[in-house]
């Protein structure tokens, strides 16, 4: 690019920029106030402190018009027995599992036959701080199974004593203690993009916070401002993540059509999704990072909560761990180290394409992952 | 969905205001725009006195005269967008204007040079403790932030960081107490060793990304020299630039000397907090006090 030829070219690739800049502007204008927080249809069934704990309703008529295409999608959809309970990560909100239709995991899972219960932490406040790992597992996760089980044992004329646990990222953590100090609850447990050996290699994360003064901080703050968990995840890539990611979407708006729209609103969503991070409750951020960030006590069994050791090479149900094999927040080989904890004959690897977030909300991934859980489920309920 | 006509029309008008009749007078700038001063336009948010500012400016206008219907994250989602493509122009427009017929690799060598030799006093390769003013001068030095301009992108990771701080500030209504009533910290050692302390720590994490700056700036001249294909437009120069420069990040802080670099930041501001807490407390301590004997006198 030189001289004028030079002004020219970079008068031509601005011009060209700046069209694309407008119909995104235009499409930002058409989608706003218009997006839902949620797609699936759902009741609050049971409220504890912020906790909320849903009941997914399964589209009945989607089911019944889907099942009657072919005898194997009738196979596919019939309901698997044991209830499934997701614990969700306490940094940022579930929302990301049912963001939209046909990007909506909750809404695959619904049509794959699980019958699915999510808890939504809520937004911690400061009269929270104090709360501990103990509060989360074994208080606020336990009450969920034993309203899921009393409610499934209503729905299904007989009782109903063990759920399925699927474990999100974190939740993946609190889900294997919870599982681990309450073994005749679970009857199988799903992990998914879930942190095990916190020191590896590429665990870029976990380096940022090695030698961070967790005690100075909690005592500081109170309360981990939610923001701030927001501003770290953004500084492992700082440069796509500020930037070229923004580029990307004005330079994929050639012309504001359908599909345009769509990508459109699927971006608003995640970046809404993004920067909506729940304050964390200081004592359970401290005991976290100290505990899994920078003393790596769950691969090594010493990690405690409540004063009971969690052992893992201790948790005898079937585990599938599902690992995504380009996650910048949990390396795979992160994930993958739960292998080495849980007998042989109770353990199955997933590893699937994508990223941490992408096989959340991929559609390709949401409709090949949800439903291969769901198969094995049904196989271990 | 519901057309916004008003909105559209008035984009139509400005795409069709600027780029018909102003923006092709581009093409003719002798020299680099911002040396001519052409652009300066009624930026309020850029320092920079650069051609498409001015049309920049003018969306950011059209936005905002449309925006009683923005939701919040539209909003914030459409200064994510402006912010990036204001750096965007920027960076083309500097790439683009060069009288003399030079390279992309030597353009960027010279802003290098310039980078560099202007950056040197800041960056100093020994950090000797600041004293008071010169600690000020730095804060607030550190505080400004200017998304728009080639230079904002050394500091990008740092941005990050500045957000951090605020947030942690912000929440701590006794810092904002403490600048306010306290006056000068020379008179309160404790909290004057903490600020120094983290003021020393700033600039050592400045400086690993002051460093990584230029290793991948001159990575990039490499690149562009080693390619046969010279890349054809200002996108995929900044893309080669913006991926080195990833690359580079993803070593640095995967390194356990940043580790320890990132924590002292983050220690050494949370000490600061935590000292003006104290000095709060103390404030507040002795007034009640004063206030308590003033009462039972009269």
């Amino acid at each position: 690019m030189v001289n004028s030829s030079a002004n020219q070219e970079a008068f031509d690739e601005l011009k060209a920029y700046g069209e694309k800049f407008g119909h995104l502007l235009q499409g930002l204008k058409q989608q706003d106030g218009l997006l839902e927080e949620q797609y699936s249809e759902r009741e609050l069934v049971f409220e504890k402190d912020k906790l909320k704990l849903y009941r997914y309703v399964a589209n009945e008529s989607k089911n019944d018009n889907s099942e009657n295409n072919t005898n194997e999608t009738s196979e596919n959809k019939s309901t698997v027995k044991t209830p499934v309970l997701i614990v969700y990560a306490l940094v940022n909100r579930p929302s990301i599992l049912d963001l939209q239709q046909g990007h909506s995991a909750i809404e695959q899972m619904l049509e794959s036959g699980l019958d699915v219960y999510l808890i939504d932490w809520g937004y911690p406040d400061e009269s929270d701080k104090h709360l501990d790992l103990n509060y989360y597992i074994n208080e606020q996760i336990d009450a969920c199974v034993d309203l899921v089980c009393s409610k499934e044992s209503a729905l299904q004329g007989k009782p109903v004593k063990q759920v399925s646990v699927m474990g999100v990222c974190q939740g993946g953590v609190l889900g294997l203690c919870y599982s681990s100090l309450h073994p005749q609850r679970v009857k199988n447990i799903v992990t998914l993009v879930t942190p095990i050996d916190f020191h590896t290699k590429e665990d870029t994360l976990s380096n940022l916070v090695r030698y961070i003064d967790i005690d100075l901080m909690v005592k500081t703050m109170g309360n981990i401002p939610g923001d701030m968990l927001s501003n770290t995840f953004l500084s492992l890539r700082p440069y796509y993540l500020q930037l070229k990611k923004y580029l990307n979407l004005v330079d994929a708006t050639d012309q504001l059509d359908e599909k345009s729209k769509e990508r459109i609103a699927n971006f608003i969503l995640m970046e809404r999704w993004i920067f909506d991070s729940p304050d964390q409750a200081g004592v359970a951020f401290g005991e976290f990072v100290r505990g899994c960030y920078q003393q790596n006590q769950l691969i090594k069994n010493t990690l405690k909560v409540g004063g009971c050791p969690i052992d893992l090479t201790n948790l005898d149900i079937p585990v599938l761990n599902i690992y995504a094999n380009k996650d910048h927040l949990v390396p795979p080989a992160s994930s993958k180290a739960l292998e080495k904890l849980i007998p042989k004959h109770q353990y199955q690897a997933m590893p699937v394409k994508g990223g941490h977030i992408g096989i959340f909300v991929s559609p390709k991934s949401v409709q090949t992952i949800f439903p291969a859980i769901a198969d094995w489920l049904r196989k271990h309920s | 969905m519901v057309e916004n006509t008003s909105f559209n029309d008035e984009w139509n008008n400005l795409q069709n205001t600027f780029w018909n009749n102003v923006g092709s007078s581009f093409t003719n700038l002798p020299q680099s725009a911002s040396d001519a001063g052409v652009g300066a336009g009624n930026s309020n948010q850029s320092s920079q006195s650069t051609f498409f500012n001015q049309w920049l400016n003018d969306v950011d206008k059209c936005w905002q005269n449309h925006a009683q219907t923005n939701s919040g994250d539209i909003d914030s989602l459409y200064k994510r967008v402006s912010s990036s493509s204001r750096f965007f122009f920027n960076f083309t427009e500097s790439m683009a204007t060069n009288q003399q017929g030079e390279t992309v690799e030597v353009l960027i060598e010279k802003y290098l040079k310039e980078f560099t030799d202007k950056s040197s006093v800041f960056v100093a390769p020994t950090v000797n403790k600041p004293t008071e003013n010169e600690a000020d001068e730095r804060l607030n030095t550190n505080q400004k932030d200017n998304n728009s301009d080639i230079n904002s992108l050394w500091k990008l990771p740092l941005v990050n960081w500045q957000q951090q701080a605020a947030l942690f500030s912000s929440q701590n209504k006794s810092l904002n107490f403490l600048s306010s009533f306290l006056g000068d910290t020379a008179d309160n050692p404790e909290f004057s060793a903490a600020l120094n302390a983290y003021l020393i720590a700033l600039q050592e994490f400045q400086r690993e990304f002051f460093n990584l700056f230029i290793v991948a700036a001159k990575q990039t001249v490499e690149a562009l020299k080693a390619l046969n294909d010279k890349p054809a437009s200002a996108k995929e120069i900044m893309t080669l630039w913006l991926e080195l420069l990833e690359t580079q990040y993803l070593e640095l802080i995967a390194a356990e000397h940043y580790s320890r670099v990132y924590a002292n930041v983050v220690n050494s501001w949370m000490l600061v907090i935590d000292k003006s807490n104290k000095s709060y407390a103390e404030f507040m301590q002795a007034n009640l006090s004063s206030a308590q004997a003033n009462a039972n006198g009269q």
